[in-house]
């Protein structure tokens, strides 16, 4: 590849010319998620190509990983999605609980806790999903709804955690605080307020016939192919596979809460955002759920670690849970120090991110931005 | 897609948009105002039940009198962001024979409260403060002497006042004033 | 299903194959076979059901001169829907190289992309081993063990004019 000068200082790389078609680079820029670079090549206005270029956020989470004891990790950990850290912090917990060998300490009252707020962040995320999607549909109305209605639960977190966003609230061996007083209460009433708005973004997103023409057929997912390309969390769903760690693979106490999995025969960009609109009334269904049982439950929410207990033994472990955008696992080596020997971060964006050219194929440049957010992927989460 | 679907599903969308109309507005004027949804709890750490408390993690609040100088904050937040370092203060303080003290440089510090956690004696604590900008990034640099001492109250012009979310399913999700 | 089931199972699929079987916590099957193994028992464990690609993983083991590769699979399927199996084998650190198993997962391709940017392990047959997230990176691969983070950060402070704090 031959670098030219843009502008003094400012180095891009001379994209292949090919027969009649033109190579376009977009990006790096920050598509309603993190630093991102897509090279679509076109032929007309349709694409034929496209080739994603991660790494503008790297951080480089494993390698830190190395450095830093288990307790040390949590904060940067959460850090590749903001909107979901307490579902991307999950695996890990359950990983670093299985290799410091305290699992079966974790008191009850902290697996429902761990719940609630992983079911909270998924839906934060959804509907920051659905705002962006709707900003790249022109639909600025739900923008502002879904950005609005997210605060709700946020502040509910915020309550619980004492952080709106980062929570640093899952620890080896529980989980750091305990339910305040009215939170039982403000988080019924949030699941009622949210229940009646659901319908809302149906009829805004779904039921508008503006909508239908934009997304229904555009952006297709065979279900054979997700499966090939591994793809995961509602994406893979979407296509008619049902495929959720929590239910088929259960951690923490999601096998005692009622839920079920939605799924989507057709694929298309539509699905994806039917899907994650069921989601969100299924988390709240869970949250309910939850909530009803923390009413009045007493007991311990954390077995403490530390000192010497923090010291691993040598040994494996793997877990993997499913978050918002996807089944997220965390692999961890020991050696016996103080610090993990491997940490393997697998995030569902990297995952995802192989189908972002199998998707964009055949389609219009100006549906580009709608299918390509439609598989929420999340560039910083990929990255790591 | 027939015509009457296609107006149907028009009329719907513009029936949900007009209904917003008479909706309570969901913002906040901040800075008059602020969401304070924790209780008026000091977010802490307490050994014995092994829970923190339940309050916002924002500025830290140093109590001089029993820190021991033991560095647990430190070593522990050297792994996470690096932003405490000891520093000597002058003055006899029975407990902490050296006199060393954290200091906490809030341009690096992620707010995580796992310094909280580490402090067995009980000293360390966090308010609910969060706005803590400055012209100068050397400003952000806090001394224990400045964080052993309660924030100031804002400014009167931005004074906050602290608002409550109340969700109501009919007319929205708004805030008021608290009362107390 | 239980431990010594899946390994029951997994045996009778790599039947012939010399294989060493190991746990992950918790109860997570690992087979260990040697690398020229690898593509015959990647193809049996995708015809029995393992159709889903969770990871790649290479981890660097200095002191034993290998650098251990790791298959992560699982399966969509009902039956074996909780299980994930390992599929690992280990290579030589001065001349790392495997055959690739794009053509049997075809989510593999990115994951060993990752896998040879960040610890070199060339995987013979993978027509797609660009640089993914390093940028002209000259030094040797990041995530091997003799690769000192400090280092970098300190030479990147000293290029920006950041005093070094460290002694």
């Amino acid at each position: 590849m031959s670098y030219y000068q843009l502008v003094p200082g400012v180095y891009v790389e001379e994209l292949p010319e090919k027969e009649g078609k033109i190579t376009v680079s977009i990006g790096p820029q920050h598509p309603g998620s993190g630093h991102f670079r897509l090279i679509i090549t076109i032929d007309g206005d349709v694409v034929v190509d496209a080739d994603p270029d991660p790494g503008y956020v790297h951080r480089g989470e494993e390698k830190m990983c190395e450095t830093r004891d288990y307790i040390q990790n949590i904060p940067h950990l959460e850090r590749p999605v903001v909107l979901d850290s307490a579902g991307i912090q999950f695996p890990y917990i359950l990983a670093a609980e299985e290799i410091l060998d305290i699992k079966d300490k974790v008191p009850e009252k902290a697996k429902y806790l761990r719940i609630l707020l992983a079911e909270f962040n998924r839906v934060i995320s959804h509907f920051y999903f659905l705002a962006i999607q709707a900003i790249f549909l022109g639909h600025s109305t739900v923008l502002e709804w879904s950005m609005a209605d997210r605060e709700v639960l946020m502040d509910l977190a915020a309550m619980l955690t004492g952080a709106r966003v980062t929570f640093a609230y899952f620890v080896p061996g529980g989980v750091r605080s305990d339910v305040p007083s009215g939170f039982v209460d403000q988080t019924l009433k949030a699941v009622g307020y949210l229940r009646s708005r659901m319908k809302e973004y149906w009829r805004m997103l779904v039921d508008n016939p503006f909508m239908k023409m934009r997304m229904e057929g555009v952006g297709v997912l065979k279900a054979k192919d997700a499966i090939e390309l591994g793809a995961v969390g509602p994406n893979l769903r979407a296509s008619g596979v049902e495929y959720d760690i929590r239910k088929v693979d259960p951690y923490s106490l999601y096998d005692t809460v009622e839920f079920h999995v939605p799924t989507y025969k057709e694929g298309d960009t539509m699905s994806r955002i039917k899907i994650r609109l069921d989601e969100i009334n299924e988390s709240l269904g869970i949250i309910e759920q939850v909530v009803r049982k923390l009413d009045g439950m007493r007991g311990p929410v954390r077995h403490l670690v530390k000192g010497a207990a923090l010291r691993a033994k040598p040994g494996e472990a793997y877990a993997r849970t499913e978050a918002a955008r996807g089944m997220m696992s965390f692999y961890i080596i020991s050696d016996g120090g103080r610090t993990p020997y491997r940490v393997k971060v697998d995030t569902p964006s990297f995952r995802n991110m192989k189908l972002i050219p199998v998707l964009l194929k055949d389609v219009r440049v100006a549906d580009v931005p709608i299918v390509f957010w439609s598989i929420d992927y999340w560039p910083v989460e990929a990255d790591r | 897609m027939k015509a009457s679907e296609f107006l149907s599903g028009f009329l719907k969308v513009v029936e949900s948009g007009l209904r917003h109309l008479v909706r309570k507005r969901m913002t906040l004027r901040y800075p008059e105002f602020l969401v304070v949804p924790a209780p008026d709890e000091l977010f802490g750490f307490k050994p014995g039940e092994a829970r923190d408390t339940n309050g916002l993690r924002g500025r830290h609040l140093l109590d001089l009198d029993r820190c021991t100088g033991c560095r647990l904050c430190e070593i522990t937040c050297n792994g996470i962001s690096g932003a405490i370092t000891m520093v000597k203060v002058e003055g006899q303080f029975p407990r902490n024979k050296r006199g060393i003290f954290p200091s906490i440089d809030y341009g690096r510090c992620v707010f995580c409260g796992l310094c909280v956690d580490a402090c067995i004696f009980d000293a360390l604590f966090m308010t609910d403060r969060e706005e803590l900008a400055e012209y100068d990034r050397a400003a952000l640099l806090y001394g224990p002497e400045e964080i052993s001492k309660p924030p100031k109250e804002l400014p009167v012009k931005i004074r906050a006042k602290r608002a409550e979310l109340i969700l109501d399913e009919r007319r929205g999700a708004h805030h008021v004033q608290r009362k107390n | 299903m239980s431990r010594g089931r899946i390994e029951g199972f997994i045996k009778g699929i790599l039947d012939g194959l010399e294989a060493v079987y190991s746990e992950v916590k918790p109860a997570r099957l690992k087979v260990t076979v040697k690398p020229e193994d690898m593509a015959e028992a990647a193809r049996r464990l995708l015809s029995s059901g393992f159709d889903h690609l969770h990871s790649v993983v290479a981890t660097d083991f200095p002191r034993d001169h290998r650098i251990e590769v790791s298959y992560i699979v699982g399966s969509v399927e009902g039956k074996l829907a909780d299980e994930v199996v390992f599929l690992t084998t280990s290579v030589p650190r001065d001349s790392p190289e495997l055959d690739t198993l794009s053509g049997i997962w075809p989510a593999a391709g990115l994951h060993e992309r990752e896998q040879w940017e960040m610890l070199g392990v060339v995987f013979r047959g993978n027509d797609d081993l660009r640089p993914l997230f390093l940028e002209d990176w000259r030094d040797i691969p990041p995530l091997r063990k003799d690769y000192v983070l400090k280092r970098w950060v300190d030479e990147e402070r000293e290029r920006h004019g950041l005093k070094v704090e460290r002694a």
